[in-house]
């Protein structure tokens, strides 16, 4: 190991951590190289004083009874589940109750959503088609040229070809190109 | 005769981990079938462990016992779940880093002072004189505000080495990162200790 080093290999050489090889690689370089010998030595200063730190070996008393009074709180809010408000809203709504719900009002809202809207399309169309054919039969009635279907209206419905043939009648009978004799 | 010692070493060390893990396993299973004598005796055992890393990652008693006691509620609710898939310290470790974690998103860790009276109670050399007590106050006064001006993944790491005394597997799993994040980052955050440490006297 010619070049120094690297500081993960200094640093792993403190705590023991190296494997075999690479200690006995850093262990030689050490011995001829005394920039990594004092950067060894910053970094075992470091080291040392965390480890010289003042020990905490027991938690103080007022943990003790703080977690008590925490558990007791949790206990009411969770009802002795510890599932916190899950556990709360889980007993009023068993997963399995909850998820068919979801996908049922899921179903429901897209029938609500497609239904009517074509419903109402459907609606206004087809009243818009009936007040047409009610005009033209009120017109054709107006004109005589089959008083009968005026009357009675249960051809309008018959067919679009009828239908026009009529209106062209009509159209025709108004401008008096083609006016036929009545039977 | 060396490998005859250590083969030994190896068989009685299987031996000691495979007795501690029935152990756990007796405490687990007395916990969820309502045995409140196990929580005591868990938390007897590592309510110590638990609030000496919270306070040295949040740096403040009263952030220490917050974290603490919301460690050992999670504990609490979640110990009958435990599996197994590793110590019972580890998973307490990584429950306990994941704490301090979510509290030192909230609010940045405090530096404090070894005078702080809220520090709670501390091992001094009895042989020692006044001047040697406030030069040595003096000194971990330094190095507690040095390392928790460290950037947390580097305080994690540096107090589960250095003050916990994990080993780097240990480390590894704690903190969910691969072997060799865990001594880089070893190696980085006791670089930046030994410049701050170095820099102000």
């Amino acid at each position: 190991m010619n070049r120094h080093v690297p500081l993960a290999l200094l640093s792993g050489e403190l705590d023991g951590e190296l494997r075999p090889a690479e200690a006995r690689s850093v262990a030689d370089h050490l011995q001829n190289c005394a920039a990594c010998r004092s950067r060894r030595e910053g970094l075992a200063a470091a080291r040392r004083a965390l480890r010289e730190l003042p020990r905490q070996d027991a938690a103080p008393i007022g943990l003790q009874s703080r977690l008590r009074v925490a558990k007791a709180a949790d206990r009411v809010a969770t009802g002795g589940h510890g599932l916190g408000w899950l556990g709360w809203w889980r007993r009023l709504f068993p997963p399995a109750l909850a998820g068919a719900g979801t996908w049922g009002m899921a179903v429901l809202l897209l029938v609500l959503h497609s239904v009517p809207v074509r419903g109402f399309d459907d609606g206004a169309a087809a009243r818009r088609r009936s007040e047409t054919w009610q005009r033209l039969e009120r017109y054709e009635a107006l004109l005589s040229l089959d008083g009968d279907a005026a009357r009675s209206g249960r051809s309008a419905r018959s067919g679009d070809s009828a239908a026009s043939s009529r209106v062209v009648r009509s159209h025709q009978a108004l401008s008096g190109s083609a006016r036929s004799p009545r039977p | 005769m060396d490998a005859w010692v250590v083969g030994n070493g190896a068989v009685a060390g299987a031996a000691d981990a495979a007795r501690a893990a029935d152990a756990e396993r007796d405490l687990v299973a007395r916990h969820a079938a309502g045995d409140g004598s196990a929580f005591d005796e868990l938390y007897a055992r590592f309510s110590g462990m638990v609030y000496q890393l919270a306070l040295r990652m949040s740096g403040g008693r009263e952030e220490a016992l917050d974290v603490a006691q919301e460690v050992f509620l999670r504990i609490h609710r979640h110990l009958a779940s435990f599996r197994g898939g590793s110590t019972l310290k580890t998973w307490i470790y990584r429950i306990t880093v994941n704490q301090c974690r979510t509290a030192g998103s909230r609010q940045r860790p405090v530096a404090v002072s070894i005078d702080d009276e809220t520090r709670g109670p501390v091992v001094v050399d009895p042989s020692a004189g006044p001047e040697d007590l406030a030069s040595r106050s003096e000194f971990f006064g330094r190095v507690e505000r040095a390392l928790t001006a460290l950037s947390p993944e580097y305080r994690e790491a540096l107090v589960l080495r250095d003050i916990e005394e994990l080993s780097y597997e240990e480390i590894s799993a704690v903190m969910g990162v691969p072997l060799g994040t865990v001594r880089s980052r070893i190696a980085r955050g006791r670089e930046r200790l030994r410049i701050q440490l170095e820099a102000r006297p």
